[in-house]
């Protein structure tokens, strides 16, 4: 059913001369990218902690998704372990497998230092904390430089500009896609719904919509929604993105643009390392999501992200858990973290030039500077509403169903919810 | 011999004798079965998990992606008799009759795909139906044909087609096998009889083949009922239900609704839907069994 | 009309020759028994005959036309299996008007001639059953009613009773006896038994490895078997046969007697010296007074071997020649000790003589009949 890779550190050898007893904790993460860090984390965290193991396994991104929600459903969760801030951290929390950590935020753990009240509100919900941010992340537009540069092509201002851009390329070179993309697993299509949303709609009635605080009649009933999805048809219409969108997967979709197959890509700041991976780095560059004129959302907003971990409330080690989450999560492990894994640590404050590849320090620039940021659909959005918006996403892809249809289906499932809710 | 036992020990030996097997049913089959029934009774865990009685049967009955699933489900039965019994009843019957020279190497070729799992069966073939640069593009290419659009797996029209295919691919050589060993316990001189009595080669394989083989073909007919209405593995690694839902079955919705909807409870509602429709069709086989 | 005309027919499977260039023709309405031991081609010649094999060289005539590449179900021909090939799902009146469905006959018309042929073989109680409710012999009968049913012109018989016990044999034997009469059809017969080819056939075709031995009426192949080989299949118990050298006054045994044989009158003047077998049937040998009436007796005394009583008479072993216990017979049964001398009287007028080499029948009072057209009896 799935493919799970499971590393696991030993401490058995470190810990093999100390006397007393040894405390185990397990840790479960979603990988493999985290890997070298985590390692290192591990190792300098059991050095200080002599009488503590920590249990590593990893599984990768889609499988986890799923997995993880089995693992907290079983009599053996992990003691500490990955989550989306959002409605898939809340999902969990609101099963009462949580740990309720304030008291960690109170006494002031190693992990509150520095951190950033916005991204740790984040992990509030229901008037208690759930949650300590790791990493935020953020999505952008890419593009190959020398075929740019090579063509006389420009950086697309507006969507307009966009569509007419991948009509320039399609004519300049016939084997050269315009925009790679991959949603064999939706929540890439639901990346570009999320920040169309956002130029669309403003943000303080798509929040109210998002977490159906708005009179249920009046739930996403504002007309930016259905421009966004035109929008969204309009692409493809335009011959912006590759053949088979709803069956290549986003590894494919990456790797077309990192070859040279496709010229731009909308990827997250998880993607640079990859790309550089693939023998890519330093011929490309981001540039933000086009402006859409008349447009009534924010034309400068972004996509913004946190991801962090969660103690479990079964755990028979919670003191030990927060202790390995403190230190997971310090400001001096956020500078290994940046270092080792390219990634945006939330506890970004105490960074120091260097820390952070210049991409990573870009994208971190761009999402501060932002005057509207906002997490992906999937993981703000009431969940069997996020269902309708991923599912129905591939139908408008496939041309099964139009932008009216698909906002009907999301109108009726968020009355629904909000109904039941 | 049974009868020798039962007048010397009587109802209470058969019990002894039987109840290991009762209890492991009993503590592997029946208990889980009553749980997921009581646990469809209750809310869901995100919503107190009180008793709620049919409501997530409610639910059921006017959710529509329960409906595609329910209906795919029987689409894929369907398909799969013919495709699978049907196609692997035929290929035995050419192997049986006609191939002289070569039936070896053709039947492990057919039969090479039952080996390998059916997880593995979907990436290899979602590999090979990439819609940019996998094989069957490239022979679409090559022969000048037109490629759709969205390619086979992720236009709608052409996914369930496509997964049908690939199930056909990998179980026809199943089907054929168990086929072929039935018809090759029909004695030869039955056909020498029925072409001396001028029956054609359709007409024998209609009146003395499959008539021969009925066992085997209500044997296989079962697998496949039951096989294609608890399948799973090849529609989620092929498409995940996708695009949209448009090849949802009741396997693949089952786990969407437990873990990624988080309804667990409304999952396990569904689980007792599908062992009370596998329960019906498997007293439908016994029925039809003690009747043969 | 519906004769059948076996010219040079061969086969050869890959790169052995099992059957060498066969000549036999067969009359309408003729009953021919095919014999001879396992593996000799006669099951062969008859599949060949049926369609069901294809022919490597020669040709094969019915009613006149030849049939070598014509569908076996439009020679005009009907077979019955050892087996009986009976359909398993289909009724008795099912498996019977097969053949007539297939063709696309009316309803009507496979039921008429269904019931036709099961009056002639007494089937009409069983038409609903299935061949799995039927005893043997009663499968038998329905095997022969589906050949019946489509009126063929000749009958082909694999070894038909062999699956059945002694019993039913001797009463299908008769059975099979009176169909023949009565449907008059061209009939080819394999069977491995000896006694079945004697008591139905007008005429006996033995065959050994792939060629024909002897072909004859069941008279001529049991008094003036063509070779020592036929005259060692035919008959039972088979005949004596001992090694030895003729010499004018007869033949020498070997290790023993000199039967007294008149060579010249036999034809046999010029094969003095020869190596010979010297032959004898069982039915020629008895004590005095046993009812056998020798034109040209010859009387030994004899060593009981062994004695096999079999109630009308009783079966004599003992030792002859060379080649081991030689058989005679008491008609009139006395208890016999092992070891005991009695006097055996032989009928030497009906003795045989062979070539020890080729097996070939040597001399007179016999006429080698290798003739190919001989009409059958009426």
């Amino acid at each position: 059913m799935r493919t799970t890779f499971i590393a696991t550190t030993t401490a058995a050898l470190l810990a093999a001369g100390v006397a007393g007893a040894q405390t185990t904790i397990t840790f479960q993460d979603q990988g493999p990218e985290r890997e070298p860090f985590n390692e290192e984390a591990i190792r300098l965290f059991e050095e200080a902690n002599p009488d503590i193991d920590v249990e590593y396994a990893w599984q990768a991104n889609e499988p986890y998704k799923t997995g993880i929600k089995v693992m907290m459903e079983s009599n053996d969760p992990p003691d500490v372990y990955f989550v989306w801030a959002g409605s898939f951290a809340n999902d969990i929390a609101d099963t009462g497998v949580v740990s309720e950590i304030s008291d960690s935020e109170t006494r002031g753990d190693a992990w509150t230092r520095g951190a950033s009240k916005g991204i740790v509100d984040q992990f509030r919900h229901n008037d208690g904390l759930y949650g300590v941010p790791a990493e935020i992340y953020t999505k952008t537009m890419w593009k190959n430089d020398a075929f740019f540069d090579d063509n006389g092509l420009e950086v697309p201002e507006t969507l307009d500009e966009l569509r007419t851009l991948c009509g320039r390329i399609r004519e300049v070179d016939p084997l050269m896609v315009p925009i790679s993309f991959g949603a064999s697993e939706s929540w890439t299509i639901n990346h570009y719904l999320t920040i169309l949303f956002q130029r669309h709609v403003p943000i303080e009635t798509a929040l109210a919509d998002y977490q159906l605080q708005a009179p249920a009649d009046e739930l996403f009933t504002h007309p930016g929604y259905e421009k966004a999805l035109e929008d969204f048809v309009s692409l493809i219409d335009a011959q912006c993105f590759n053949d088979g969108i709803n069956s290549v997967t986003p590894e494919v979709g990456r790797t077309m643009f990192a070859t040279e197959l496709a010229a731009m890509n909308f990827c997250g700041s998880w993607c640079p390392p990859m790309f550089d991976d693939q023998g890519f780095a330093g011929r490309y560059s981001m540039f933000p999501f086009p402006r859409i004129e008349g447009a009534e959302g924010d034309q400068d907003g972004v996509l913004v992200g946190a991801v962090g971990y969660q103690v479990s409330e079964a755990s028979d080690e919670r003191e030990a858990a927060l202790k390995f989450v403190s230190h997971l999560l310090s400001p001096e492990m956020a500078a290994l973290r940046a270092r080792m894994i390219g990634r945006i640590p939330s506890n970004n404050a105490a960074l120091e030039d260097g820390d952070l590849a210049p991409m990573a320090a870009a994208l971190l620039d761009m999402a501060t500077s932002a005057p509207v940021s906002v997490p992906p659909l999937n993981t703000i959005v009431e969940t069997s509403v996020s269902d309708v918006i991923l599912k129905s996403g591939q139908d408008l892809v496939a041309g099964t169903i139009t932008p009216a249809e698909f906002m009907d289906r999301v109108r009726a499932q968020a009355r629904d919810a909000a109904s039941r809710g | 011999m049974a009868a020798t036992i039962r007048r010397r020990h009587g109802t209470g030996f058969d019990l002894v004798m039987i109840a290991p097997a009762l209890a492991l049913f009993g503590l592997f089959i029946v208990w889980p079965a009553v749980q997921a029934l009581v646990t469809s009774l209750h809310a869901e865990p995100t919503r107190g998990g009180g008793f709620v009685g049919v409501a997530n049967y409610r639910d059921m009955a006017s959710d529509p992606v329960f409906w595609i699933a329910m209906k795919n489900n029987v689409l894929f039965i369907l398909c799969n008799l013919v495709f699978q019994v049907g196609v692997g009843t035929v290929f035995a019957a050419l192997i049986d009759q006609g191939i002289r020279r070569g039936s070896t190497v053709i039947r492990t070729i057919i039969f090479a795909p039952l080996v390998i799992a059916p997880v593995a069966i979907g990436v290899i073939w979602a590999m090979l139906l990439e819609p940019n640069f996998g094989l069957v593009r490239q022979t679409f290419n090559a022969t000048g044909l037109p490629f759709p659009r969205q390619g086979l797996l992720g236009n709608p029209d052409l996914a369930f087609a496509s997964i049908v295919a690939v199930g056909a691919w990998n179980y026809i050589g199943f089907m054929m096998t168990i086929m072929l060993a039935a018809m090759q316990g029909i004695p030869r001189d039955l056909y020498e009889a029925a072409r001396l009595d001028g029956s054609s080669p359709l007409q024998t394989f209609w009146n003395i083949t499959l008539p021969g083989v009925r066992g085997a073909l209500i044997l296989c007919a079962l697998i496949v009922v039951v096989g294609s209405f608890k399948t799973f593995e090849l529609v989620y690694v092929l498409t995940r239900g996708g695009p949209g839902n448009t090849t949802q079955v009741l396997g693949t919705y089952i786990v969407e609704a437990a873990f990624q909807l988080f309804r667990p409870n409304y999952a396990a509602g569904m689980s007792v839907v599908v062992l009370v429709v596998a329960i019906l069709f498997g007293s439908l086989q016994v029925w039809s069994g003690r009747r043969a | 009309m519906a004769d059948v005309d076996i010219r040079n027919l061969s086969k050869d499977y890959g790169a052995a020759r099992v059957l060498h260039g066969v000549d036999l023709s067969i009359a309408d309405g003729e009953f021919v028994a095919l014999v001879g031991p396992s593996g000799c081609g006669k099951s062969t010649t008859l599949r060949m005959v049926a369609g069901l094999e294809s022919v490597s060289d020669g040709t094969i005539a019915i009613g006149g036309a030849v049939v070598n590449e014509v569908e076996p179900a439009d020679r005009g021909i009907a077979m019955v299996f050892q087996s009986y090939a009976l359909y398993p799902h289909m009724s008795v009146a099912g498996n019977m008007g097969y053949a007539l469905k297939v063709a696309g006959r009316p309803r009507d018309e496979i039921r008429t001639r269904v019931a036709e042929a099961a009056r002639i073989l007494d089937l009409e109680a069983l038409l609903d059953r299935r061949p799995a409710d039927l005893s043997g012999g009663q499968r038998q009968r329905v095997a022969m009613g589906r050949a019946i049913v489509r009126r063929p012109k000749v009958f082909l018989f694999d070894e038909p009773l062999s699956n059945l016990d002694a019993k039913l044999r001797t009463q299908m034997r008769t059975e099979i006896k009176r169909i023949h009469r009565q449907v008059g059809a061209t009939t080819v017969y394999v069977t491995h038994d000896q006694v079945e080819a004697m008591t139905l056939a007008d005429r006996i075709v033995i065959m050994r490895d792939g060629r024909l031995e002897q072909v004859g009426t069941p008279e001529d192949v049991f008094d003036r078997p063509a070779s020592a080989f036929v005259a060692a299949f035919i008959g039972s118990p088979p005949m004596n046969l001992a090694a030895g050298r003729l010499e004018a006054g007869g033949v020498r045994l070997d290790g023993g007697a000199t039967v007294p044989l008149n060579l010249p009158a036999r034809g046999l003047a010029d094969a003095v010296g020869r190596r010979v077998l010297f032959g004898l049937r069982p039915n020629d040998i008895a004590p005095e007074g046993h009812g056998m009436d020798a034109a040209e007796p010859w009387e030994i005394e004899a060593t009981v071997s062994a004695a096999e009583p079999l109630g009308g008479e009783t079966l004599v072993f003992f030792p002859m020649g060379e080649g081991g216990d030689w058989i005679g017979r008491m008609l009139k049964p006395r208890a016999l000790r092992l070891g005991e001398t009695i006097v055996l009287r032989f009928d030497l007028a009906r003795a045989h003589v062979f070539d020890a080499e080729t097996g070939a029948r040597l001399g007179g009072a016999t006429h080698e009949d290798r003739t190919i057209n001989q009409g059958g009896r009426p």
